[in-house]
């Protein structure tokens, strides 16, 4: 009866006040829509045919290199990207830039066969057209080339003069001779799939972000009742002094759950926010990163004094795992992203993205899963030091 | 009269320090029970223990014979507590405050209502029971910290120091309501470091100090204990060092206490030696403005038994 009446009070304190509604419900909104809509261009993605790049040669190198670079260059591999237009100087491949009959320019020094057999590096020179999609497609086929040709260089330093450095080094740079991938470009499909859009990707984001701050108002719930005594008188009451917490905790647990509601059901219909088939796994995803805010909070409520410090913390926490898992923007693959393995933040997100992209995949919210129970099997090991007068 | 409160051998430490030192006492039902002391006496620490918000290290406490710590949800139903601190919710309203409390206690329905609209009425907020207390006066907040206590009409209520920072006024209206709850059938414990308070509403009084009782009993039975000192209140400004001395010196004085602005001094007969100290303090040329002579109180009684004032 008591934890009930501890519960009701709990919620109505927390709706009367304009700050903690403005927090918990408009902000993610308009946080969502922002970003949402300010971003949108940055996560369309679509699928470019790429054309052919005429490629103004100026071939100046007569040594062997030279010769096996023609050769190469005129390879199928290599001729369905690229078609090959000889220009006689450097001024002569501008001037075709210029005037549009070509789009990229390669321009081949005439020591380039003597500095590679010399063991230098390999060097030539590209110039850039008015394309930028066609300069990619060139450069990226040169640049391999030609990073080819060089670790081919350094590993024939390194062998020693059992192996020629020049001549196997551009065979081996070609594409039939070396690699198992026939061409050095590889078209993939970059929309492969069912993409995401930055409102979708901004919603789930959001939602897992002002979830975590569930805990961080429920932390300073309980540390401000210690400042300003209430808690001491609530435990003067008869009433048993684990309902006095679970009350509490309680109430921030369901204002919590509601808060996910409006804020999948508002941007669903008004946003038009898709969340996916499994809604199931969204839900799980909440409620688990809901119980490890709260979770959290007992625990820092349990070694820490006052409502300031419980805000600096849980600022930081909520801040850095947004961050390293992706939430505040998409990160590139490497260390930052595994990082983000170690958030509860990443998995809860990767479980919602799942779903919006139509994926069934329960890894991530296994994880989460994990996480959470982890986090409140702890919390229910030190909660007499949270809740407690004494 | 019934025992409401039985306190046996009751210590509390923290660390190496000694709260509470082997305290025993006892409360008869409809008493005002005055706990005095300066600060840091123990008094808070013993309405804690008592409160079943404090553990009790050492010893026991019963409340309408039930143990604070094995039965405490049995005594905590029957004490209405007024902290110290002001524990009420800024944000919510005077009305939700004080239902909120009550019904912790188990009221419920119709009755819940009566009695809080009753409570409400007794420290005369009614009018303002929709109002939030960020707007209250002090005085205004500590009655709505009492109002929230005796909703549930307790047979014990304890006010731990409830006059601390409000203005007369308000003091006043606060132990007129102790009296009123009083007559009205509760027993109440009153803890203060003043000692005109407690002298004015209490039956009985208990003084502590360094975490021991050093004295209990009623007013009268208090002040036979130094009923052999009259005090002599000597106002005038600046009385030099010497004339003190020298007034230390007089074979019948029993103490002197130097004031900002002049000089207590106690004796066995203030009549018999007035001249004496008159001529003291006229041989060290100190103008007085006024003499008072007193009756022995309790603060004459605390400093009689610990040799310090009870503001100190």
């Amino acid at each position: 009866m008591n934890l009930g009446t501890i519960v009701a009070f709990e919620i109505r304190r927390a709706v009367k006040h304009p700050v903690y509604l403005f927090i918990q419900l408009i902000l993610p909104l308009l946080l969502i829509f922002i970003l949402g809509t300010a971003l949108d261009s940055v996560f369309t993605v679509k699928d470019e045919k790429l054309e052919t790049v005429r490629v103004a040669l100026v071939q100046q190198d007569k040594g062997e290199i030279g010769a096996e670079l023609d050769k190469w260059l005129r390879l199928p591999a290599a001729a369905d990207r690229i078609r090959l237009e000889p220009a006689a100087s450097r001024s002569e491949a501008i001037g075709r830039l210029r005037n549009g009959t070509a789009d990229f320019a390669l321009v081949v020094p005439p020591d380039f066969s003597a500095s590679v057999l010399r063991g230098g590096s390999a060097k030539w020179e590209l110039i850039a057209g008015g394309d930028s999609g066609k300069n990619l497609a060139a450069s990226v086929i040169f640049q391999s080339m030609l990073d080819r040709l060089n670790d081919r260089q350094a590993v024939s330093l390194a062998l020693g003069p059992g192996l020629p450095a020049g001549q196997p080094a551009m065979q081996a740079a070609t594409p039939d001779a070396g690699s198992s991938a026939g061409s050095f470009v590889k078209i993939g499909q970059l929309a492969a799939g069912k993409p995401y859009s930055a409102m979708q990707y901004y919603a789930a984001s959001m939602l897992i972000m002002f979830l975590l701050y569930a805990g961080m108002f429920t932390g300073i719930g309980l540390a401000e009742e210690k400042e300003r005594h209430t808690l001491a008188r609530l435990h003067s009451t008869p009433v048993r002094p684990w309902h006095i917490l679970t009350g509490k905790l309680t109430a921030n647990f369901l204002l919590a759950v509601l808060q996910a509601v409006l804020i999948i059901g508002f941007t669903s219909a008004v946003m038009g926010v898709d969340w996916g088939a499994s809604i199931g796994a969204v839900a799980f995803a909440c409620l688990a990163v809901i119980l490890f805010s709260i979770g959290l909070a007992v625990l820092v409520l349990s070694f820490t004094k006052g409502s300031g410090p419980m805000n600096v913390v849980f600022q930081l926490v909520i801040g850095v795992m947004t961050f390293f898992s992706g939430g505040f923007f998409q990160l590139p693959e490497g260390m930052l992203s595994r990082i983000g393995e170690f958030t509860v933040s990443h998995w809860a997100f990767q479980s919602i993205l799942n779903s919006m992209l139509g994926r069934t995949d329960w890894q991530p919210v296994a994880i989460v899963g994990v996480i959470a129970a982890v986090f409140l099997a702890g919390s229910f090991a030190v909660y007499r030091k949270a809740g407690y007068y004494e | 009269m019934n025992r409401l409160v039985e306190m046996k051998d009751v210590v509390k430490k923290y660390g190496s320090k000694v709260t509470v030192d082997h305290l025993n006492l006892t409360i008869q039902e409809g008493e005002i029970f005055g706990l005095l002391g300066p600060n840091g006496a123990g008094k808070s620490t013993t309405i804690h223990m008592l409160s079943g918000l404090l553990k009790i290290d050492y010893g026991s406490i019963c409340l309408d014979g039930f143990s604070v710590a094995e039965r405490p949800l049995e005594t905590k139903r029957r004490i209405g507590l007024v902290p110290q601190d002001l524990a009420i919710y800024e944000e919510m309203s005077a009305l939700d405050n004080v239902m909120f409390f009550a019904r912790l206690y188990g009221l419920r329905g119709a009755l819940l209502k009566e009695r809080v609209d009753e409570a409400l009425a007794f420290v005369g907020l009614q009018d303002r029971k929709k109002d939030k207390p960020k707007s209250f006066s002090g005085g205004m907040k500590r009655r709505l910290n009492i109002a929230c206590a005796i909703t549930h009409r307790p047979k014990l209520i304890i006010m731990d120091e409830p006059t601390v920072g409000i203005d007369p006024q308000s003091r006043n209206h606060i132990l007129e309501s102790v009296r009123e709850l009083n007559r009205m059938g509760s027993t109440v414990i009153y803890t203060s470091h003043y000692m005109e308070e407690v002298a004015a509403i209490s039956t009985r009084v208990g003084i502590m100090d360094g975490g021991r009782l050093i004295a209990c009993g009623t007013q009268e039975e208090l002040r036979a204990k130094v009923a052999g000192e009259e005090k002599l209140t000597i106002e005038a400004q600046g009385i030099p060092e010497a004339a003190l001395e020298e007034l230390r010196q007089h074979p019948h004085m029993i103490r002197v206490v130097p004031l900002e602005e002049g000089v207590e001094v106690y004796l066995n007969s203030t009549q018999a030696y007035l001249q004496d100290i008159l001529f003291v303090l006229s041989k060290h040329q100190v103008r007085i403005r006024s003499l008072t002579q007193t009756e022995p109180d309790l603060e004459t009684l605390f400093l009689s038994l610990t040799g310090r004032s009870l503001r100190d």
